[in-house]
């Protein structure tokens, strides 16, 4: 029996489909690898059950504070807000957890309709006229604002004002320095150029104070530049937003809208900007158009602009981000509708003044920046009288309370929100007060202040739209905001207990309106239930699609992932207090690097993609350093993936392909010819886009090091390996893996992901900061495990620490399946892969025809010659019968491609349906290919115009004509 | 406006040009190249004023899932682009001689016009590509 939790074929079943294929054993499908590097050992801890997984997640999850257990005071882009139940409820469901990206949008209408009420939610907050879908954070999605100006402006110097936060900048120099962008700090207030491609501001400040900014708007524009805002997407509910003081693009961090803390990650970046901009925005933007019959349809649009398509020219090279984050905050927002944001937003502000206030009464203590005309929003900065370090580590030992964060010195930035109680600040205060030795007299004990049914400002909240009565044309799809009606609520929000502070008046400083939807948490919970169930997923349908490794998501990996002490902590939390989290890290960095054959791990990569813009990087780092500037070519196979190029681009590399043989392999005489002083490496995928492993891969790695170039393993396709091969041990220097695909994480229908990216040893002093160092200490007080800064770091990638909440799945699934385990995983998927090959080749062309790896590529090229049927209409067939698509023209050397990837846990009764599927589709081509062609028939909309969603792109709610 | 096809030059590019006595050159692309790019969403052009050399890149275009170069079939200044492509790209697809057209050219150069093809020799060319 498998040792394997989630393989369900039996060894009776492994053995028919082995005799179906023609072989002895499941070690007969790894021939292609050569003997020496076949089933190394590989050192993992033995396996346990879910029962003994979670025990032991339990008490790992122990070792945390959290940010509910003692009063917390951390901020710096992330907070403690409340997340009503529905929101979890909705991105729980399966069917927008395991599902892909959107790409057949005919079977993810769910998810493609909730990410445009996020962009529409976010284009209302923000007051941008348009909305991608989320970057990974708000601090990579900063970078990329600051690109994205330099190519609007074709530009090459980027200012950043005083009020940008120290994390931001670090992360700006790590991607402004790839491509040799000049980053200046600029004095207060900063002094732009006719050179300069954009001022950045944050508002408010990283150290408080909201400053009304029209000056600085109204000049970098009068120089021909832009303005990029970064923002904090609560205090939106009661500061001007963005759009209104001419900001040209606007990012923020997406967290505190929905999203747990989980140590930072997964978060999500909001990015919007200006329409006439729209072109050059990275990432996925949803736009509505109509299907085939006329009814409302919405698809993924503009997608030339994405690596995917423009390949190096992309306008980035990310691909998966933060779908299910971006979901929630969708969710969240309708949940509160504009009274409960704006309810939010004044709880926030309240607290934190009263708390200010309370400090600054303190003799010692002066609260900085504070003044009428440049109110703070929830985080204020506090000098102290003696340094904040000691302030913050007296704190917490004496009194377990978490006061803040260190800024410089005696500055300590204090962060409240609407979770505080008037107890844990009175708490502070004291704590604080005993510090410098005074003994503060209680404060008179107030009456609360009642819940407020209106608020207090001048906002006006919702629309004066017209009651729409219920039902509407049919095939029309009604939005949130369609279906709201004024002065309708959803949740209600926590109260507040505090004494009330005036809030800010001003027009220059104080938002004057607000849409969002209003609506019931029960129409909620209806509305996002109906998506949902437009959705192919996972946890609903065999989806066989090539390269992305759609696997059964364990849910074990969601209990732990929910765990307070996993959920509940904060990335900024000294690390003393976050030990289990830490545990996990360093637990995980030994594992992944043992499994790929390499030294040191780095978990901070958001997804596949950003791990490989961090090899990349480490490349240019290794031969910066090395004073070798000639080298400005990354080679990689005509079959690679349109990341691998956009990755390079983004890197200041330029890509080359390298051509690949008749039989598959890499043409070992093409890359011979362009191997010399300029290459700076070699980007390869293994086993390859095609399905195949390269016997010659060690020798590529021999012949690119001998010409001074380095190897990165693009780890899209691990599965096929685990157990079986380490690529470390035929020659990679780093390898990124995609935990959604190898390690079981859900794929959220577009993200969050994580892409740990491992390398070997003489490489590990440039990782991107931090790693976790460290090593159990029996008997010993002092915390066991650290961060640590690599000595010659590429410097941040992120917010935060990578996504902790993706790879605490990814660890929980390893933890299941020790050496063996990994194995019989692999096999499996091979098996099952060659199973479908010998079964599928007589009814489609097999352009390869030997032994594959994990999936199998089939081209429809007969198909299209025959009967005029494409591999895309074949697709959408296969959507009528329950099955989500595989990958289609894609790798781009293969014509009419279908890339068929089964994964190791489906049943043999699930691959001998979909063959008989496939059967079907293939003589429906011959004897009926309208019908084919005109596929979908039975799935929620038929085909969408996607001409028309890029033609005209409507890309957010707005009201109809006939409103 | 819909030129005859036949009265055209074109290059092996699959863009096509008609030149009238002013040394005035229109550019387009042809049927056949808008009939394999499928339904034109965004047709990005140059500035007028700016200059374009023959068989260089002077714009882009794109469909829904892909984009590529526009190349110029004869070298000048750009007199005027065809700005109602900008909200209406489908004219391409509708009218590639027509409606569809790109830039108008002051030739800096009507030599080159000799290099290029005829009706009949890109209708062959067609034929021998589609072979290969």
């Amino acid at each position: 029996m498998s040792h394997a939790p989630f393989v369900p074929a039996t060894d009776a079943e492994q053995q028919r489909m082995l005799a179906a294929i023609g072989v002895g054993s499941i070690g007969d499908l790894f021939l292609d690898v050569p003997p020496e590097f076949r089933n190394p050992k590989t050192d993992l801890p033995p396996e346990l059950s879910e029962f003994e997984v979670l025990n032991r997640m339990s008490a790992v999850a122990a070792k945390n504070w959290t940010v509910r257990s003692r009063p917390s005071f951390l901020g710096g882009g992330f907070a403690d807000h409340f997340v009503p139940s529905v929101v979890s409820a909705i991105i729980s469901r399966g069917e927008f957890l395991t599902p892909y990206t959107p790409y057949q949008p005919e079977a993810s209408q769910g998810v493609l309709q909730a990410l445009f009420e996020y962009q529409s939610a976010v284009c209302q907050l923000t007051g941008m006229d348009v909305s991608n879908t989320g970057m990974y954070d708000g601090a990579s999605g900063l970078a990329e604002a600051a690109l994205m100006a330099c190519r609007l402006t074709k530009r090459h110097r980027v200012v950043l004002d005083g009020s940008v936060s120290p994390e931001y900048r670090r992360v700006l120099e790590t991607y402004l320095d790839a491509q040799s962008i000049e980053l200046s700090y600029g004095p207060d207030p900063v002094d732009p150029d006719t050179g300069t491609a954009c001022v950045i501001l944050q508002q408010p400040s990283f150290r408080g104070p909201w400053t009304p900014p029209d000056e600085v708007a109204e000049r970098i524009h009068g120089l021909g530049g832009l303005l990029v805002v970064m923002t904090e997407p609560v205090s939106l509910g009661l500061f001007r937003p963005p759009g209104d003081y001419g900001a040209d693009i606007v990012v923020a961090e997406g967290q505190p809208l929905g999203i747990a803390l989980g140590f930072g990650g997964p978060g999500v970046g909001f990015f919007a900007c200006r329409r006439e901009f729209l072109r050059q925005m990275p990432g996925r933007i949803v736009g509505r158009s109509v299907d085939s019959e006329g009814r409302d349809a919405f698809v993924l649009t503009l997608q030339t602009r994405e690596q995917h398509i423009r390949r190096g020219r992309a306008t980035s090279n990310i691909c998966t981000a933060e779908t299910l984050a971006a979901i929630a905050v969708a969710v969240h927002l309708a949940a509160l509708g504009p009274q409960g944001l704006r309810n939010v937003a004044e709880a926030c502000y309240h607290n934190a003044h009263y708390t200010a206030s309370r400090i600054a009464a303190i003799p010692g203590y002066e609260v900085v920046d504070g003044h009428p005309s440049r109110p703070f929003f929830k985080e204020f900065t506090v000098r102290c009288p003696r340094p904040a370090i000691d302030v913050l580590d007296e704190l917490r030992s004496r009194h377990g309370i978490l006061a803040g964060m260190d800024i410089d010195g005696p500055m300590l930035s204090v962060c409240v929100t609407e979770t505080a109680s008037k107890q844990d600040i009175d708490a502070l205060v004291s704590a604080l007060a005993e510090l410098s030795g005074v003994r503060l007299e209680p404060e008179p004990s107030l009456t609360p202040a009642a819940p407020r049914e209106g608020s207090q400002g001048a906002v006006e909240i919702g629309t004066e739209r017209s009651q729409r009565t219920s039902g509407s044309a049919p095939g029309v799809v009604q939005l949130l905001m369609d279906l709201g009606r004024p002065g309708r609520r959803g949740v209600i929000t926590p109260p507040v207990d505090v004494p009330l502070s005036l809030l800010p008046t001003d027009d220059r400083v104080a938002r004057s309106e607000l849409e969002l939807p209003e609506v019931s948490e029960l129409d909620v919970v209806r509305y996002f239930t109906r998506l949902s169930q437009q959705n192919y997923s996972v946890d609903t349908n065999f989806y066989p699609l090539g390269s992305c490794t759609m696997k059964y998501n364990p849910k074990v990996n969601e209990e732990v992932a929910r765990m307070p002490g996993f959920a509940g902590i904060h990335p900024f939390q000294p690390s003393d207090t976050v030990q289990g989290a830490l545990e996990i890290y360093h637990e995980l960095q030994t594992m992944l690097a043992e499994i790929v054959g390499m030294d040191a791990t780095s978990l901070a990569p958001s997804a596949g993609a950003h791990g490989e813009l961090t090899g990349m990087l480490l490349f240019q780092a290794y031969h910066r350093e090395r004073n070798d500037f000639g080298r400005t070519v990354i080679l990689a196979p005509d079959s690679s993936h349109g990341t691998n190029p956009a990755s390079a681009a983004m890197a200041g590399f330029s890509l080359v392909t390298v051509p690949t043989g008749s039989d598959g392999n890499v043409d070992m005489e093409g890359l011979m010819g362009l191997l010399g002083p300029n290459v700076a490496g070699i980007m390869l995928t293994m086993p390859t886009t095609l399905g195949l492993f390269d016997p010659n891969t060690a020798e590529i790695c021999r012949l690119v090091h001998e010409a001074g170039g380095l190897v990165y393993g693009d780890g899209a396709n691990l599965n096929a390996l685990l157990g079986r091969v380490k690529l470390g041990d035929l020659g990679f220097d780093i390898v990124h893996i995609n935990v959604h695909k190898t390690f079981s994480t859900p794929h959220g229908g577009g993200g969050p992901g994580a892409g740990p990216v491992c390398v070997k040893k003489g490489l590990a002093k440039y990782l991107p900061t931090p790693v976790v160092a460290g090593a159990p200490v029996n008997g010993s007080t002092e915390p066991a495990f650290r961060f640590e800064e690599p000595s010659k770091t590429i410097g941040r990638i992120g917010s935060a620490w990578g996504n902790f909440g993706v790879l605490i799945r990814a660890y929980t699934y390893l933890r299941m399946h020790g050496e063996a385990g990994l194995k019989d995983v692999s096999g499996a998927a091979v098996l099952n892969a060659n199973y479908l090959r010998v079964k599928l080749r007589d009814a489609f062309d097999l352009p390869y025809d030997r032994t594959c790896m994990h999936e199998a590529v089939f081209a429809a090229t007969r198909q299209r010659r025959d009967d005029g049927v494409k591999a895309g209409d074949i697709c959408k067939r296969l959507l009528d019968h329950g099955f989500y698509a595989p990958t289609v023209y894609f790798p781009l050397i293969v014509e009419e491609a279908l890339m068929i990837e089964p994964t190791e846990t489906e049943s043999p009764e699930t691959l001998d349906s979909f063959i008989n599927v496939m059967n079907e589709i293939a003589r429906e081509a011959r004897e009926n290919p309208e019908l084919v062609k005109s596929a979908p028939h039975d799935t929620p909309v038929r085909r969408i115009d996607e001409a028309r969603a890029a033609r005209q792109p409507v890309l957010r709610w707005s009201r109809r004509a006939d409103d | 406006m819909t030129l005859d096809p036949e009265r055209l030059k074109y290059s092996r590019e699959h863009e096509w040009v008609s030149v009238d006595d002013d040394h005035v050159a229109t550019v387009g692309i042809t049927d056949y190249a808008q009939e394999q790019l499928g339904d034109v969403v965004y047709v990005e052009l140059p500035r007028t004023g700016a200059h374009v050399a023959q068989h260089e890149k002077f714009g882009e275009i794109e469909s829904v899932k892909s984009v590529s170069d526009l190349f110029s079939p004869v070298g000048g200044e750009v007199m005027e682009v065809n700005s109602a492509l900008e909200d209406g790209p489908e004219g391409v697809n509708e009218e590639p001689y027509g409606s569809g057209w790109m830039l108008k050219i002051e030739m800096d150069d009507r030599r080159e016009l000799d290099s290029l093809l005829s009706h009949a020799d890109y209708a062959s060319f067609l034929a021998e590509s589609e072979q290969a």
